[in-house]
């Protein structure tokens, strides 16, 4: 549905129609339902979620219930927003749905938008999902040991370029769960091993590298995500463009922690 | 084992059995096709590679010992695939995305088929082993040779010259080299041998050995099918008693010369 480049001589019209398909499922149900709604006088301007924020109000003023959606800082930096925009999650932008812009849609386009369930993410109403199964991944991996005496000296600890780029890379990561909702298994590896890699490449990840990716794949496990097949779709789907890499260091660092079973804490050196 | 247990009870420790256990059938299936372009070299030459894989460590194991350990550990191989891939597919199923029209963006083809293309290879062992290494299911072309153990050339050129097996087989040998070439890419994800910069060698690779095993797989039942290689002599054993004396057919000096080389 994305528009395809703008014809010749055309005068681009100011607002836009659009039909929004949209998931409606209240709180504590099991199956919800598509409802079809008509939006009219959309300025092209407009973002995606402002979309969602004129339709809603004008479902409040004729005393209907809004239509339930996360987003907080709308600049596409802490992952809150998160639906599925015409079968892809977060849309056809390669952003986040908070950076989707309305000028994206033809005119009259028929939109629709659903919520990143899954198994591990269950539906709290409409487009709101419960993505705390990831902050129980996080908090699984316990702590790192900083060092909390004065400030050290910069460049105390030389860290190869590439390693620093691979981790920061890997830290990009804004946990939204676009990734599992893109997976056909459901599963959050991507975003495990995101987390897992920014710290276990750095020196100062190192001590409790090993227990962090024992504890951080078990509790992935627990929370009920699925495995990874190697589709690729996650990676597909990431607004902040995370590799796959990543999870084949993962697995790699896995099962190094499991046959060493040893406890690296003390032991400064990355590899 | 206490840890053994834990480890294969998590998602990655299953994805492990599930790489090694398709590693130990990659490398059979990469021996196997390499074992059948021995049919070129004509039918004392396969007959006798297939004899020599029977006879493999005989002067100290004893005869077919080498061949049932083997045999023991691909059918292990076997069981353990499917076993921990029915128990990854049972959790992946719970933990589907609900709802959401999927647009596959990513995936290949072969990455999709996966689970499809799996199930026809098990249906397709099962049949191959009843036809050619049991010789319970005995098709073959009217005027050639019914199953006998140990001619496998014969056994072959009679099943390849009904057009229909031959198909099954290609078609079957599509699906083998789809499963392997996602297999074999996948497996070194799961193992983290994977990385940006090898990752297009690691898929070229992967595609290449893929091709390379479907051409040499399809290449012995085309070759019956089209008569580009000959039919077995009349009786095997009486061509194998006239070899000392170079008295061999045409057909068969050819092949084993351009196999020689």
């Amino acid at each position: 549905m994305i528009k395809q480049e703008p014809d010749n001589g055309q005068p681009t019209p100011d607002t836009v129609s659009l039909t929004i398909r949209a998931w409606r499922q209240a709180r504590g149900e099991d199956h919800g339902h598509f409802e079809v709604y008509e939006v009219g006088n959309v300025p092209v301007d407009a973002s995606f979620l402002e979309m969602l924020d004129i339709l809603n109000e004008d479902l409040v003023s004729r005393g209907r219930d809004p239509i339930a959606f996360e987003s907080d800082c709308r600049e596409g930096i802490c992952g809150t927003c998160g639906i599925v925009v015409d079968g892809l999650p977060h849309g056809p932008g390669h952003c986040t749905t908070c950076q989707l812009q309305i000028r994206d849609f033809e005119d009259g386009a028929t939109i629709t938008i659903e919520p990143f369930a899954t198994g591990a993410f269950p539906v709290i109403k409409d487009l709101m999902v419960d993505r705390s199964a990831l902050d129980r991944i996080i908090q699984a991996g316990g702590y790192v040991t900083v060092h909390s005496g004065p400030k050290p000296d910069p460049n105390s600890i030389p860290i190869e370029h590439d390693v620093v780029e691979d981790a920061l890379d890997a830290s990009a990561c804004i946990g939204c769960g676009a990734c599992v909702a893109a997976c056909p298994n459901g599963s959050s590896s991507l975003f495990t091993s995101a987390k897992i890699g920014h710290l276990g490449l750095l020196p100062q990840g190192q001590p409790e590298r090993e227990d962090r990716v024992r504890k951080m794949v078990e509790a992935m496990d627990e929370e009920g995500f699925g495995s990874c097949r190697n589709y690729a779709e996650c990676q597909a789907s990431c607004p902040k463009e995370i590799s796959i890499k990543y999870i084949g260091r993962m697995n790699a660092d896995y099962i190094k922690a499991t046959i060493s079973g040893g406890d690296r804490r003390g032991d400064m050196h990355a590899t | 084992m206490k840890r053994v247990m834990a480890f294969y009870d998590t998602s990655i420790g299953k994805k492990l059995v599930v790489a090694v256990t398709g590693l130990v059938m990659y490398g059979f299936i990469i021996g196997h096709m390499l074992g059948n372009l021995k049919a070129f070299g004509g039918a004392t030459a396969l007959d006798q590679y297939a004899e020599m894989l029977r006879e493999i460590g005989a002067s100290f194991l004893g005869n077919t010992t080498f061949l049932w350990i083997a045999r023991v550990v691909l059918i292990g191989a076997v069981i353990a695939h499917v076993v921990t891939i029915i128990q990854l597919s049972a959790r992946n199923r719970a933990s589907r995305p609900r709802r959401a029209i999927r647009r596959r963006n990513a995936s290949t083809l072969a990455a999709t088929w996966m689970a499809i293309s799996g199930t026809l290879i098990l249906v397709f062992i099962v049949i191959h082993l009843a036809q050619f290494t049991f010789g319970w299911i005995d098709i073959h072309a009217s005027g050639t040779e019914g199953y006998e153990y140990g001619a496998v050339y014969s056994n072959i050129w009679g099943a390849f010259n009904v057009w229909w097996v031959a198909l099954f087989y290609v078609a079957m040998m599509a699906m083998v080299c789809m499963h392997v070439y996602h297999g074999a890419w996948s497996m070194c994800q799961t193992l983290g041998l994977d990385a940006p910069s090898r990752n297009k060698a690691i898929r070229g690779g992967a595609a290449a050995v893929a091709v390379l095993l479907f051409i040499g797989f399809c290449s012995v039942p085309l070759a019956m099918l089209t008569n580009a290689i000959g039919p077995p002599p009349d009786d095997v054993e009486a061509a194998e008693a006239m070899q000392p004396t170079g008295q061999e057919s045409v057909v068969v000096a050819e092949g084993e010369a351009g196999w020689s080389n």
